[in-house]
């Protein structure tokens, strides 16, 4: 088999990046855009030019060097929807639904989404309440404060010790 | 703790760019950091698969369909609809011939009659709980002397006579107003 043109990644590298990164990935630039459909494009964006020029990035810098290009392609993104937005302020906005993914991916996800269903069980009642109205019902604090009849304060500490807790499963599923 | 000591927390900023608690000012300010701090990156990314995971777990599974359920009523008027196709097709066979101050009948033979009848009582017999194609086959042998048959019935099929002079038929007479045969 012929060797790639210098400066593009292999096949099986660039697979093997692809099936490492692209979750974290995907949940990155969807966090930067707010945008299912962008953020796959930001996805494919990054992941071709990282079959271009991946083959230059010296092994174990190859993280870094994704997440870098990922958000430099999500800010190009964002400022070309941005202008296309002012320019077409009556285009009907779509369902944004998420793009789909590989079968390794959503296995992933599956298995993490058992995780923190796991860890939610083990969560204390009055955080896991804080958590659900927050991030599910997406409450504000404030209203979840003022429901619950508790002090701002205690609100934002339940959240933040519940998340504090949650995070450890994902570090733990690394 | 007060709120300042909070924002000043690193992981509970990225919850809150993550979950959009963030002012423009703000959120500006924290995008710079992510272009040089692979650890912020990252602690972004897994923020937002935490949030999705959280949501995916409270989310209601989707109610799985039922099975099929025929109910009684449903069930009748299926059988309603399947006699009375039948009816106007025994109705159609024959030559309709207009009897003087009579309603106009279609002629059918004994035996289409029995067979309208037979079906008639497996259908009400059936288990609505179950699908109706697998009736059991004795069920649909059924002899008419344990048929139930309804008026409007008997007066769409009419049973041959030939040698019946004038207006119905003898047997006809004899089953109108019959509830069972």
């Amino acid at each position: 088999m012929p060797d790639p043109p210098p400066g593009q990644l292999d096949a099986q590298r660039w697979s093997d990046w692809y099936l490492g990164y692209a979750s974290r990935l995907r949940a990155f630039l969807y966090s930067v855009l707010r945008d299912h459909h962008l953020a796959d494009e930001a996805l494919q964006a990054t992941f071709a030019k990282a079959l271009a020029r991946g083959g230059e990035v010296q092994a174990g810098s190859e993280r870094s060097w994704l997440f870098q290009l990922a958000y430099r392609e999500a800010l190009q993104i964002r400022r070309r929807s941005q202008m296309e937005q002012r320019n077409r302020p009556l285009v009907v906005e779509t369902r944004n639904l998420e793009s789909p993914v590989s079968a390794e991916e959503e296995l992933s996800r599956q298995e993490l989404v058992q995780q923190i269903q796991d860890a939610l069980r083990e969560l204390p009642v009055e955080q896991r309440e804080v958590v659900r109205r927050r991030i599910y019902l997406e409450q504000t604090f404030q209203q979840i404060a003022d429901e619950l009849s508790l002090p701002l304060g205690t609100v934002l500490t339940r959240m933040r010790l519940a998340l504090r807790k949650l995070q450890q499963v994902l570090k733990s599923q690394q | 703790m007060t709120i300042d000591d909070f924002n000043a927390d690193s992981d509970w900023q990225v919850y809150r760019y993550v979950s959009r608690d963030m002012n423009d000012d703000e959120a500006m300010a924290f995008e710079q950091r992510l272009a040089d701090d692979l650890a912020l990156c990252e602690a972004v990314a897994e923020m937002q698969l935490l949030c999705d995971a959280v949501v995916a777990v409270e989310t209601p599974p989707a109610t799985p369909r039922r099975s099929q359920r025929l109910s009684r009523a449903g069930a009748l008027w299926m059988t309603v609809a399947a006699v009375a196709v039948l009816a106007v097709t025994v109705w159609l066979n024959g030559p309709i011939e207009p009897q003087s101050g009579e309603m106009s009948h279609g002629v059918a033979s004994t035996s289409d009659a029995v067979r309208v009848l037979s079906a008639w009582s497996s259908l009400q017999d059936v288990d609505t709980e179950s699908d109706v194609s697998t009736c059991d086959e004795e069920q649909l042998n059924l002899g008419p002397e344990q048929v139930a048959v309804p008026d409007w019935m008997l007066a769409a099929v009419v049973i041959e006579s030939v040698d019946e002079p004038e207006g119905l038929p003898a047997e006809m007479n004899e089953r109108q107003g019959a509830d069972a045969l």
